[in-house]
């Protein structure tokens, strides 16, 4: 892809919505044109990287046409009305698009096309966004790097090398933000960082919102008191741009915060968290950001989060997989979703349905999740999985008060080829989260921004609740 | 022996419980058309909790004395079943709506455990050999009571029932019409606990109990132990059936729910609801003692059984203690003979002008009490049907009349017989004549149509 060297520099990136869309409002180009270009290039990433799980021609080519028309009768009036007139979006497939299979990466839901859009889905549309498709990702969210793909799904590729994978769990998501020649944000999802690791691995820019500014309605549940929608995009403006849009109280949401993001503030010191195993090129890549951003004016310390460090990952998998054993319950092949041929007792069909529909990684966590809220261990683990997030919280919290921002990189490695990750085992693969867990069991915003390497990483800001705002301005800064 | 019930109610509300589709089935509803993602529990959909039902179950957690949290909190109960879309049920755990509480009956009190809300499942159609799932059901507002071991035997168990459904009625939070109510019962003759499932209304739950209390005293005559179990109640055959012991009770693993966040119940809030709670029926009853200087027995079955609008209805124009006597043993023997609860306003003026007759004494006890039940048959003027203040010549009184005239009109009697119905109005001429025209005309014409046909 040469053609994405170009795009990378950053005013590069920033400047390529505005770009189209002052060819669009001159009547250089139309939107059906971009979409029909956009929608070939797409067809040939999604070969080369199998980035994609559905891409919504049909729907892209009627939302181009109908804002074709709109513009034709507003003319330039038309951006007051779609401030993101022409940018492409692509959902992650655990978000649900109307009409468009919507499977989480799963074959228990192979087929399933929702009769409602997500609420994000609805804002951007309502926005001006093209919708291109869906993202490939781990089954239900269930790992770091996207390769616990469902059965009969495709393992997305790395755009900056093949042998390489793009993170987990929204590595379509990031791919594709990646290696689009066009304007395009992704619609991603994160649990325990399944937006700040596919970012960081295929070098572009992932932000996890407070839990509860972007509404959930409509997203494919993994951990509902966890998960959190928010995009990966080349520049931090199409971050903030796309953010605006979809942040804010949905009234179909019961989680969803009334409360709106914080002004822009400019920290004057940030908290460097000191980490255990980082690899040195991805750690000196790191310092030279922190230089960066000292030279303007921000002095850091270092910090350590002890209580964070030891209990996060165990917090989180436990909380996670108990909430999901229960979301996973309803694919029983009864309703809609992958449906073997009906045989024998309703039990019977459900075993049957179940144990062929799930991949090993999503029976893994089933198995975990109920097991921990099972009654004799109930207290033993779920509950104080519970008790243990909020003294974390509370740790984020204290430090927090202090800085501005905390600081660490967003994994501890460069992306790790395929033949590599076989090696690994379970608990292997559940570490490498270990960055990242803190501030998405804590619900804090988190933003991944590249770091200059010989391969691709990512420089993770963490802020308190409702600062996406200061985390973008300090990510400008790094 | 130790009887303790999980009572299971619909709430009479608008919309189901976590979602705007209707709570309330139309008369001729096709199945699975009251259903919207959040009740079939499609993928990404979100639950919504209707406030109006958690104002209904706080009247009633209020009303019966129950702790309230500080903060409504909803779980998930997993499990699999057809019924359940989402293989987990949204309810209620560790944190119910209320705690404790009592629940005063006319046999005295009865101490509660808890109650709680939650989403009812769909409904399974049996098709022989196949089952189909109605969805119409899934997600209406359920409230679960659930009282300490106390009721001492099957009579009491309904009693309970039946009086608990009077005050859900009183509270205006419960619609026998609408909604359901479903009983699962534990008993324990000795410490050995068994549950009993599946019983619906409270004629089903007596009879249940009733088996199951001679089914353990049998188990215990021959000399076996009672096994620690849940049966369920199969009321064709009128008995009950093991279902699972103790050792395969299934486990629940309950978490929180965490689509919705603990929502504070807040004092203003309470407050508002209790003080529009009505008149309980304890202090009625202790208030018509007072007021109309009626027994306290009377009083207590009246408020207890729903009849005290009735009965103050009845006392504005006829002397109270006569209303309450009446109102507690005739009017509440017709209704529990029809299964009824309901007394239309014409119905309850009839009513009191019928008990004006007998307290002017123009009617007998006995007519009176052939006269109410006719009036549930079928609403008339009492005051036209008896006539111009006479009493009218009916039951075994009219039949001893029909006989006389019967046996002294032979040949009117044979002129019937062969096909003349004209001599049954000569006949029924006879006995208005013997009457002096305060016979049943009605009632007359039937007797005598029996009496002739020998």
């Amino acid at each position: 892809m040469p053609a994405r060297k170009k795009a990378t520099s950053k005013q590069g990136a920033s400047a390529e919505l505005p770009a189209l869309q002052g060819r669009i409002l001159q009547g250089e180009i139309t939107l059906s044109d971009h979409v029909h270009e956009a929608v070939d290039s797409l067809r040939e990433l999604d070969r080369e990287y199998a980035m994609m799980t559905a891409i919504s021609e049909e729907l892209a080519r009627s939302q181009a046409k109908a804002l074709d028309a709109e513009k034709r009768k507003l003319g330039k009036d038309i951006l007051r009305a779609r401030p993101l007139l022409g940018l492409c979006v692509s959902f992650k497939d655990a978000i649900c698009v109307r009409g468009v299979q919507s499977a989480a990466g799963s074959k228990a839901l192979k087929g399933y096309t929702p009769v409602f859009d997500a609420t994000v889905v609805s804002r951007l549309r309502e926005a001006g966004c093209i919708v291109l498709g869906k993202t490939a990702q781990d089954e239900f969210g269930f790992g770091s790097f996207s390769v616990n793909v469902g059965k009969d799904f495709r393992i997305p590729r790395n755009p900056l090398d093949r042998e390489r994978c793009c993170g987990g769990s929204s590595g379509g998501a990031a791919a594709l933000a990646a290696a689009a020649p066009f304007p395009h944000v992704a619609i991603a999802e994160s649990t325990g960082g399944s937006i700040a690791a596919p970012a960081a691995f295929c070098g572009v820019h992932g932000l996890c919102p407070t839990y509860g500014l972007v509404s959930r309605n409509g997203l494919i549940d993994y951990a509902n008191s966890l998960d959190k929608i928010g995009p990966i995009a080349r520049s931090l403006d199409d971050v903030s741009r796309v953010l605006d849009v979809i942040a804010g109280f949905d009234a179909a949401d019961a989680t969803s915060l009334q409360r709106t993001m914080a002004p822009e503030a400019m920290p004057k010191s940030i908290a460097l968290v000191k980490q255990e195993g980082v690899a040195e090129e991805v750690a000196s890549a790191m310092w030279d950001a922190v230089k960066r951003m000292e030279s303007s004016g921000v002095s850091y310390k270092e910090v350590s989060l002890p209580y964070t460090a030891k209990f996060a990952l165990a917090a989180y998998y436990i909380i996670a997989t108990s909430e999901a054993s229960t979301n996973l319950a309803r694919y029983c092949g009864l309703r809609y979703g992958f449906q073997p041929p009906v045989e024998g007792s309703a039990e019977e069909h459900f075993t049957v349905t179940r144990g062929e529909a799930f991949g090993a990684e999503a029976k893994r966590r089933i198995l975990l999740g109920t097991y921990a809220r099972m009654a004799g261990y109930r207290s033993a683990y779920y509950e104080r999985a519970l008790a243990v997030r909020s003294r974390i919280i509370a740790e984020y919290q204290g430090v927090l008060k202090r800085f501005g921002a905390l600081v660490s990189p967003a994994m501890p490695l460069f992306p790790p080829r395929f033949d590599e990750l076989s090696q690994l085992t379970p608990l292997q693969h559940y570490a490498m989260d270990h960055l990242l867990v803190g501030p998405n069991l804590a619900g804090l915003p988190h933003l991944s921004i590249p770091l200059q390497a010989r391969l691709p990483a990512g420089l993770l800001l963490i802020g308190n609740h409702l600062q996406e705002k200061t985390l973008i301005r300090l990510g400008r800064m790094a | 022996m130790r009887i303790g019930l999980e009572v299971h109610c619909g709430l009479d509300t608008e919309s189901k419980l976590f979602c705007a589709c209707s709570a309330r089935p139309s008369p001729e509803e096709r199945p699975n058309s009251r259903c919207c993602p959040v009740c079939l529990g499609h993928p990404g959909s979100r639950p919504l909790t209707n406030s109006r039902a958690v104002s209904h179950a706080l009247r009633v957690a209020l009303a019966l004395g129950c702790r309230i949290p500080a903060e409504l909190r909803f779980a998930r109960k997993s499990y699999f079943y057809p019924d359940l879309p989402k293989n987990f049920q949204i309810t209620q755990y560790d944190h119910p709506l209320g705690g404790g509480g009592t629940m005063e009956t006319s046999f005295g009190s009865v101490a509660l455990r808890r109650i709680h809300l939650e989403e009812d499942p769909g409904a399974i159609v049996d098709r022989g050999s196949y089952v189909l799932v109605d969805y119409n059901r899934s997600g209406c507002p359920l409230l679960e009571i659930v009282t300490e071991p106390a009721l001492k035997n099957a009579e009491e168990a309904r009693a309970f029932v039946d009086e608990l459904s009077v005050l859900l009625g009183c509270l205006g939070v419960y619609s026998p019409e609408r909604n359901i109510l479903k009983v699962d019962a534990n008993i324990s003759l000795s410490d050995v606990r068994v549950e009993i499932k599946n019983i619906l209304g409270q004629r089903e739950l007596q009879r249940a109990l009733e088996y199951e209390e001679a089914r353990q005293r049998e188990t215990i005559a021959r000399g076996e132990a009672i096994v620690q179990e849940t049966r369920h109640w199969d009321a064709a055959l009128g008995a009950t059936k093991p279902m699972r012991s103790k050792e395969s009770e299934e486990d629940y693993g309950y978490i929180e729910e965490p689509d919705l966040v603990p929502h504070p119940l807040e004092k203003g809030w309470l407050a508002e609801v209790r003080k529009a709670l009505p008149e309980l029926p304890l202090s009625r009853s202790r208030r018509l003692v007072k007021q109309y200087r009626i027994a306290e027995d009377d009083s207590r079955i009246i408020c207890f059984s729903g009849l005290a609008d009735a009965f103050e209805t009845i006392a504005g124009s006829v002397d109270p203690v006569l209303a309450a006597r009446w109102t507690r043993r005739e009017v509440l023997r017709v209704l529990n003979l029809r299964g009824e609860r309901v007394i239309s306003l014409e119905l309850l003026r009839q009513i009191a002008s019928l008990l004006a007759l007998v307290e002017k004494k123009k009617v007998t006890d006995a007519i009176a009490k052939e006269l109410l039940e006719k009036l549930f048959e079928k609403p008339f003027d009492v005051k036209t049907r008896v006539g111009a203040g006479l009493s009218v010549v009916m039951g075994d009184e009219l039949r001893a009349v029909c006989e006389r005239v019967v046996k002294e009109n032979q040949k009117a009697v044979s002129d019937y017989q062969s096909g003349r119905p004209e001599a049954l109005d000569f006949l029924l001429g006879q006995v208005m004549r013997a009457t002096k025209g305060r016979a049943d005309p009605g009632a007359a014409r039937l007797l005598l149509k029996e009496l002739g046909k020998a």
